[in-house]
């Protein structure tokens, strides 16, 4: 069997860097919006006490966790708090799929057409934290780049575009 | 169209296709309860880096893989046993068949071995004889295959296995592993294409699930087909080649696409006479068979139309879209699809310098050998109709006269 | 033809449709290795003598091992249990579903039990929890409507903790679905025209909403032909084996179509107003499709205009300027609905305002639209909507549909 071999691929460690980087500051601007966005506020408020999610990608990709406590306060708990139970986790398929979502190719609507990411967990919570994502999504992101992001760019107030996203940002590097 | 008193269909592989395919094979692979694939190709697949992209989107997935690249082109039942021998030594416990034809037959042929006795590759030769479902294997089309590759069957030398069992449970299309083109084997492959799916509108009992299929081969094929061919023929300077990179690419998809659509057609209609006589007119060795059906293809359509009355009009719809279709008379779809046809072919006999040809004429038969070619046909089925009918679709074809009513 | 950039389609099922094709089962089954199989149909089959046509027909090929005939309405976990002890204690190998999509994801949950063993059907919830083919099953639809015997997915009801949810996985896909023209001869007129147009919503969100792909878009567009071609004349004519076999055909196309391509937001509206307000999920469909269309026509004009060649024919198709197609489309679905609302002696509602319970009593108050918009945020199958919808956009679209007005061009934010 001279034609034979075995190939073990490798990893991909600058992907991974840049996506743990990337899901750091998801998750921490989803922490600095519970505090500052009206919407986002609204949002937390109807989810159950104790609700955690996950963003990650199969089979064992870079992942974040956003929980809110008994208090109804939002943390970022990091990339994988051990014995977290999870409300709504979102996968994407493999790491690919999340490197597409956050060098900003795919969108999560494009994503999930194109059958890139599945939902676990209740679906009326996880519409529920795509809707969050897209808020953040839009404090992150410059226009041009977040238009491509989400299905409607928003019409906000000039006070929520200028001083509630200067606050979200510092919060977000804070993490206050 | 009325619907016939009864009709079936069965596809059961998934497709997926497009931009980052591979990337998904993993998961596929997991949901379908396989985590060890073998690859099995010919040794181009490795030459020309396609191994080493399916190994790239492999990447971060956890799993290894094995890669068998020695397929040559007269690989036989010697090969079977090596890989059968490999496949339940190291334990693996999916396929994926990287390639076209005689590649994927082979592991088609190894796949009914692995998944029951090596005395399965005896017992279950012939129509329907693997009566239990197979291991996973995922069919990755290299962009020079006919897309029989997709439907139920494998032969390898003389013998041959039909079963739906043998129809992969997964078909993955990633621009990448489409190979560097040969003009001709994309002309042949998309010509047995259009052939399979156009046939399937006059299969005994036409319906609308094989007729979803075809359009979009036949859609595919007409949209796409010259464009590839004008885009490898022409002589270009470098930088006109990389434009011109990126839409062939697309095309080129889109081809692949067709093959694998018309081969779940294949799957579920009986041949028809276009693709029977291309095949029994290529047996000589001197005539490509798919191009041979892709000339009959008019004349046995006509036939159908103009000699058994059949109602074909609306096989024009996929060929021009539904605009030019609906603006287009109802008395005169056949005729301008017929057109559409040939038009293709000639357009393919000046594209390629000659090399395609136009008629069976063209294409080297002499006007004797038709009727061998008939006989050999009729000879399936003993109706004198039949015979009638291949000689009068043989005939047209040689000289490339349309056929009447 | 458009080929998308990435695009995944699956449809494993085995389709065998036709006016006598009930009859294959026994030798389907043998095919699969079975040869006792457990029917699982509602009271509603059986007492309209379906299943006496199924029993009859397989009568004396096969041995039927358990008939289990009480599917409530919106089966839960209790009832999956139930039946999948029965079919433990009976000896069976394999399942035939008779019925709609309350039998279909009934029966597509005892499968998994008693495929994997055990009791708990929660052990099975989460993606690629299951893991190899199971039991043979055969789905014979007898509404014409869902699509369920070729869809992957399967909703089941969790009564104690008040909540429903959904199973996922291509392992749930029926073998074969037997599509028979008798199993659907019998339905009353308003029943057909519900179910037909759950069916034609399929087809339509499919090809006009974010999943789209070659394949179901070619099986959308049959599934329209045939509806649009068949549907008033079997209102009209509920005997019409033809047209019953045509509009049972396009329901399978149509599933085929969504199962892959998926729906938009006439279903997320859909399913609201169906669980807060309890109205027939495909009466929501056919009042609600207009709007779905006219929201989203700034971003698949294109796609809705090509849908008019299917539901008007091409006469029509041609006649009409491409840029005006798209609003044809609506007006067709429009003027189909106000002819169905006729032929059933109004039986057939127009507007939300319109629907009414049994004793005439409207069931969809004005009031409860707020509520409904709010559940309707829930829906997973707003993701797949080409235009975004909030709460407010939510409501100004119930509101419309209640009254039965046209949406307001200027109203809707287009991103
Ligand atoms: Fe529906």
């Amino acid at each position: 069997m001279n034609d034979f071999r075995k190939i073990t691929p490798g990893g991909r460690p600058f992907t991974r860097i840049y996506l743990n980087v990337m899901l750091w500051f998801v998750g921490r601007a989803i922490q600095a919006a519970a505090r500052q966005d009206p919407a986002v506020k609204r949002e937390f408020a109807q989810l159950p006490e104790g609700f955690t999610f996950t963003l990650t990608a199969a089979p064992d990709g870079p992942s974040m966790v956003v929980s809110k406590d008994e208090t109804g306060r939002v943390t970022y708990l990091g990339r994988r708090p051990a014995n977290h139970p999870l409300n709504v986790k979102l996968t994407l398929k493999h790491m690919e799929g999340l490197f597409l979502l956050f060098t900003f190719r795919e969108s999560t609507a494009t994503a999930t057409a194109r059958d890139r990411l599945y939902v676990e967990g209740s679906l009326a919570e996880a519409c529920a934290v795509v809707r969050i994502l897209d808020i953040v999504q839009v404090y992150l992101l410059p226009k041009p780049v977040a238009r491509l992001a989400v299905k409607r760019y928003p019409r906000w107030s000039f006070k929520r575009h200028a001083w509630d996203r200067t606050l979200v940002l510092l919060r977000t590097v804070l993490g206050v | 169209m009325t619907l016939p008193d009864r009709f079936e269909f069965f596809c059961p592989a998934k497709t997926a296709s497009g931009f980052k395919a591979l990337e998904h094979l993993p998961g596929d692979l997991e949901a379908l309860n396989a985590r060890r694939p073998l690859i099995i190709t010919d040794p181009s697949s490795t030459r020309e880096g396609r191994v080493q992209q399916i190994a790239k989107a492999f990447r971060t997935s956890g799993l290894t893989l094995g890669v068998y690249d020695g397929i040559g082109p007269d690989a036989g039942m010697d090969t079977v046993k090596d890989l059968f021998d490999l496949y339940l030594d190291r334990g693996f416990d999916a396929i994926l068949a990287l390639g076209s034809g005689p590649t994927v037959d082979l592991a088609k042929v190894v796949n009914i071995a692995v998944s029951g006795q090596p005395e399965d590759l005896n017992r279950c030769q012939g129509v329907d004889r693997i009566d239990h479902p197979l291991n996973p294997l995922v069919f990755i089309p290299a962009g020079s295959g006919t897309g029989t590759e997709c439907a139920g069957e494998a032969s390898l030398g003389d013998r041959t296995y039909c079963s739906a069992h043998l129809i992969p449970d997964l078909v993955t299309i990633d621009p990448r592993m489409i190979g560097d083109p040969a003009p001709m084997r994309i002309v042949s492959g998309a010509m047995a294409a259009l052939t399979h799916a156009a046939e399937a509108y006059v299969c005994p009992r036409p319906h609308p699930f094989a007729e979803s299929y075809a359009q979009l081969a036949i859609g595919f094929v007409m949209a796409h087909l010259l464009d590839v061919v004008r885009a490898v023929m022409a002589p270009k300077g470098k930088m006109a080649r990389l434009a011109d990179g990126f839409s062939l690419k697309k095309d080129r998809l889109a081809l692949v696409n067709a093959a694998c659509m018309a081969g779940y057609v294949y799957a579920n209609t009986p041949r028809g006479l276009a693709a029977r006589l291309g095949q029994a007119a290529g047996r000589g060795g001197e005539v490509d068979p798919a191009l041979a059906m892709g000339i009959l293809l008019p004349c046995a359509l006509e036939y159908h139309a103009h000699r058994q009355g059949r109602d074909l009009s609306r096989i024009l719809r996929p060929m021009v879209g539904l605009e030019r279709y609906c603006a287009t008379p109802a008395g005169q779809r056949f005729a301008a699809a017929m057109g559409s046809l040939r038009h293709l072919g000639n357009e393919l006999f000046v594209l390629t310098e000659t090399a395609v040809p136009r008629t069976l004429e063209d294409a080297g038969l002499t006007r004797n050998a038709l009727e061998a070619v008939a006989q050999s046909v009729a000879a399936q089925d003993p109706d004198e109709d039949l015979a009638r009918a291949c000689r009068t679709i043989l005939e047209h074809a040689f000289d490339g006269r349309p056929l009447t009513a | 033809m458009r080929l998308p950039d990435y695009y995944e389609y699956c449809c494993r099922v085995k389709i065998v449709a036709g006016h006598e094709v009930l009859e294959e089962i026994p030798a389907l089954l043998a095919r699969l290795h079975a040869g006792r199989p457990m029917i699982i149909t509602d009271p509603g089959v059986a007492a309209a003598g379906l299943l006496d046509v199924v029993t009859g027909a397989l009568k004396d090929r096969i041995a039927i091992g358990a008939v289990a005939d009480a599917v409530p309405p919106d089966s839960d976990l209790q009832a999956v249990s139930r039946l999948a002890r029965v079919y433990g204690e009976k000896g069976c190998d394999a399942i035939i579903a008779v019925g709609g999509g309350s039998v279909m994801d009934t029966a597509k949950g005892v499968n998994v039990l008693v495929s994997e063993g055990g009791e708990d059907l929660l052990a099975f919830t989460g993606a690629g929890a299951l893991k190899k083919r199971l039991k043979p099953l055969v789905a014979v639809p007898t509404t014409a409507g869902t699509g369920s015997e070729v869809t992957l997915v399967a909703v089941i009801a969790d009564h104690e903790n008040n909540r429903k949810i959904p199973f996922t996985s291509y392992f749930l896909l029926p073998d074969v679905a037997v599509v028979d023209s008798r199993m659907t001869l019998t339905l009353p007129d308003s029943i057909t025209a519900q179910t037909a147009m759950d069916a034609l919503c399929h087809a339509v969100e499919a090809y006009t909403c974010l999943a789209k792909n070659p394949v179901s878009d070619a099986c959308a567009l049959e599934a329209i032909s045939l509806i649009a071609g068949n549907l008033l004349q079997v209102v009209e004519n509920p005997g019409h084996r033809d047209g019953r076999l045509a509009l049972a055909t396009a329901a399978t196309l149509a599933g085929m179509a969504f199962s892959n391509a998926m729906v938009g937001m006439v279903h997320t509206l859909g399913h609201s107003v169906g669980a807060v307000c309890r109205v027939p999920h495909g009466t929501c469909m056919a009042i609600l499709l207009p709007y779905g269309l006219e929201y989203n026509m700034h971003k698949n004009g294109d796609e809705a205009g090509e849908l008019l060649y299917a539901l008007a024919g091409e006469a029509e198709f041609i006649r009409t300027p491409r840029d005006q197609r798209a609003q044809q489309t609506v007006a067709r679905i429009r003027a189909l609905n106000q002819a169905l609302h006729e032929a059933t002696g109004a039986r057939h509602p127009r507007t939300l305002g319109e629907v009414r319970d049994r004793d005439g009593k409207a069931l969809v108050p004005r009031g409860k639209l707020a509520d409904i918009a709010r559940v309707a945020q829930g829906d997973a199958s707003i993701f797949y909507n080409p235009e975004e919808l909030d709460v407010d956009d939510l409501l100004m679209v119930l509101e419309a549909a209640w009254a039965g007005l046209p949406l307001d061009p200027q109203r809707i934010k287009r991103g």
